[in-house]
């Protein structure tokens, strides 16, 4: 995958779509291209964040553990970024990746990537607008919840 | 007291080296050349201290000769929980193999147990191995030529395209031209990728292969070889385009040149072949080239070991080879020499070549060789985090014998085990109590600490 590839599968992702072409090419360029195979461990809950991923190919499960006890939350696919929550909030990982199949990655380093989203408007831009999404999910998936709790009461 | 620019060995020895102790043994010539020297200093008004005599006062340390040292110093180095990094250290060290014979020979049998088990675990796809027929796309094209490592600054990677040999032999080969013409389209991928970063930038030095100050001299050159052409171009652009493609690795540069599908790795395996077969006799010495059963001198222990390069793009390769390493150094029982050769290490200005944890571990095992009655911790510890602080000076605590200490706290830094809390502001004592047990240590009084916050 050469990085004109990995330009353009960047802007297919939100968070980098409307990104100036000089600042991507550079992410791209930089970034480095991996590879997991089913089952493998990409990071770990508690891990310290070293980089964003975005997934070119295969599924990546991301998960949380409780008392022992692996609990999914979600499936993530192509063209999608993970890991990213933990880089900027420059945290621990809040939760485990780990491939379904074979899984094709592009990671970008965390430096990289904060100074890169801090210098470009477009780019926060675009990472508000998918935590926000992401935060209007937990909301409605939360209400839903209380929902059915309720109703079942 | 900072570290100084000297080895680790340098700086753990340094408080044992007050004065010379055993007179150097010199030739005839050299004792005569000494004792002018000496009258000299005594006329002037200088020191007649033989810096070439041995200065080490083994008996503060409380051993009697330089086995017994190596081995103290390895003792508290492991005290300070500074182990592992010495046996990181250790496997980047180089050794010279004609001084550790059965060193070396042990290296290289780790080196084919590596190879075996990484066929039995399955992981031959995480080291593309060092091999005379093939390119390997780990590696540059500058090293896949060279196919060894370099001694000294004859073929150093970074200046290799101004090397006559080797340019005779791109020349003999048709090579030149082509390398000239790739250099061309890297040039034109960095000056698009870092032209509007700033100077100082990471990403520079991380990633480009041009540097900040270099990449206006680029821009031009490459502006005047699109106006005319690449036969046309002078010499000295002609160079400069040259020197860029020998630092591609074609598993980790991923700029689309199609070097795969023009057949170049072959012509680079013709390069290789030829840089070797015709190597004159006066350039043997400036490259140690890969033999898969003997020990390559210049290169590090790891890479000895290794024999290859890790693959690029497979994130879990290293910790599985690092794995895979350390089982085997255990097996051959190598881990203690190996930490040895970290003595050896450089550790730059102030110790800049080391973490501020490392900084300061070696700076307690020094203040501890020399066996001191009282040892004061002046906020020394303060890189360390509260887990890794409370154990390194419980295992001081319990390993140290008569030892006194007085540590000075940070707020909230202040380690278990002490008998006696003094606590100070403004320059007046606030507060002196004597800590009840179980903080305080086990029994025996002459062991008291002191702590001060």
């Amino acid at each position: 995958m050469d990085y004109e590839d990995t330009v353009a599968l960047l802007r297919r992702v939100p968070i980098f779509a409307s990104m100036e072409a000089a600042a991507l090419k550079l992410l791209a360029f930089s970034s480095e291209t991996v590879t997991f195979d089913d089952g493998e461990i990409i990071c770990q809950e508690g891990d310290l964040a070293d980089g964003v991923y975005v997934i070119d190919e295969g599924q990546v499960v991301v998960s949380v553990e409780r008392d022992g006890i692996a609990a999914k939350i979600a499936v993530v696919g192509a063209n999608e970024v993970v890991g990213e929550l933990a880089v900027i909030l420059n945290q621990p990982r809040a939760a485990s990746l780990r491939a379904q199949g074979t899984v094709r990655l592009v990671r970008i380093d965390s430096d990289i990537f904060i100074r890169t989203v801090t210098g470009n408007p477009d780019a926060a831009l675009g990472v508000l607008r998918i935590l926000c999404r992401r935060l209007s999910n937990m909301l409605r998936h939360y209400e839903e919840l209380v929902s059915s709790i309720d109703s079942s009461i | 007291m900072p570290l100084i620019a000297g080895s680790i060995r340098d700086n753990l020895l340094y408080p044992l080296q007050r004065q010379p102790l055993q007179p150097a043994a010199y030739s005839d010539d050299a004792q005569r050349l000494f004792e002018e020297r000496c009258a000299e200093a005594e006329k002037t008004g200088n020191s007649s201290s033989d810096p070439y005599a041995n200065w080490t006062d083994y008996a503060a340390a409380g051993v009697t000769d330089e086995c017994g040292l190596t081995e103290r110093v390895l003792q508290l180095l492991d005290q300070v929980e500074l182990s592992q990094d010495m046996f990181s250290l250790g496997l980047r060290q180089s050794i010279d193999p004609d001084r550790h014979p059965k060193l070396a020979a042990r290296i290289l049998e780790a080196r084919r147990q590596f190879g075996r088990r990484l066929g039995e675990k399955g992981l031959r796809g995480l080291v593309e191995s060092f091999h005379p027929e093939r390119y390997n796309r780990n590696m540059s094209v500058a090293e896949n030529i060279l196919f060894g490592t370099p001694v000294g600054p004859t073929f150093d990677p970074e200046h290799i395209a101004e090397n006559p040999y080797l340019r005779r032999i791109l020349d003999r080969l048709d090579l030149t031209d082509e390398m000239i013409e790739i250099g061309f389209r890297v040039a034109k991928v960095m000056i698009d990728l870092f032209r509007d970063i700033p100077p100082g930038h990471e990403a520079f030095e991380r990633f480009s292969f041009i540097s900040a100050d270099d990449l206006p001299e680029v821009q031009s050159c490459v502006r005047r070889v699109e106006s005319e052409s690449l036969s046309e171009a002078d010499d000295e652009d002609r160079m400069m385009l040259l020197s860029l493609p020998f630092k591609l690795i074609a598993n980790r540069h991923r700029l689309g040149l199609n070097l795969r599908e023009a057949g170049i790795g072959e012509r680079f395996l013709a390069a290789r072949a030829a840089f070797m077969t015709d190597l004159p006799a006066d350039l043997a010495g400036s490259i140690a080239f890969f033999d898969p059963n003997a020990y390559n001198a210049p290169a590090s222990i790891e890479d000895n070991i290794l024999f290859g390069k890790v693959t690029y793009g497979r994130p879990q390769a290293r910790r599985q080879i690092s794995a895979l390493l350390a089982e085997i150094v255990d097996s051959l029982d190598l881990r203690r020499e190996i930490a040895d050769q970290a003595l050896n290490f450089e550790v730059g200005i102030g110790g800049s070549r080391l973490s501020a944890v490392q900084r300061q571990k070696i700076a307690l095992a020094r203040a501890c060789l020399k066996r001191p009655d009282l040892l004061i911790l002046d906020r020394a510890l303060d890189a360390f985090g509260p887990a890794a602080r409370e154990s390194v000076m419980a295992r001081l605590m319990a390993e140290s014998g008569e030892l006194g200490i007085i540590f000075v706290a940070s707020p909230g830094g202040e380690p278990r085990g002490f008998d006696r809390r003094i606590t100070m502001e403004a320059g007046k004592v606030t507060e002196h109590k004597a800590l009840a047990a179980p903080d305080a240590p086990a029994t025996d009084p002459s062991t008291a600490g002191i702590g001060l916050a």
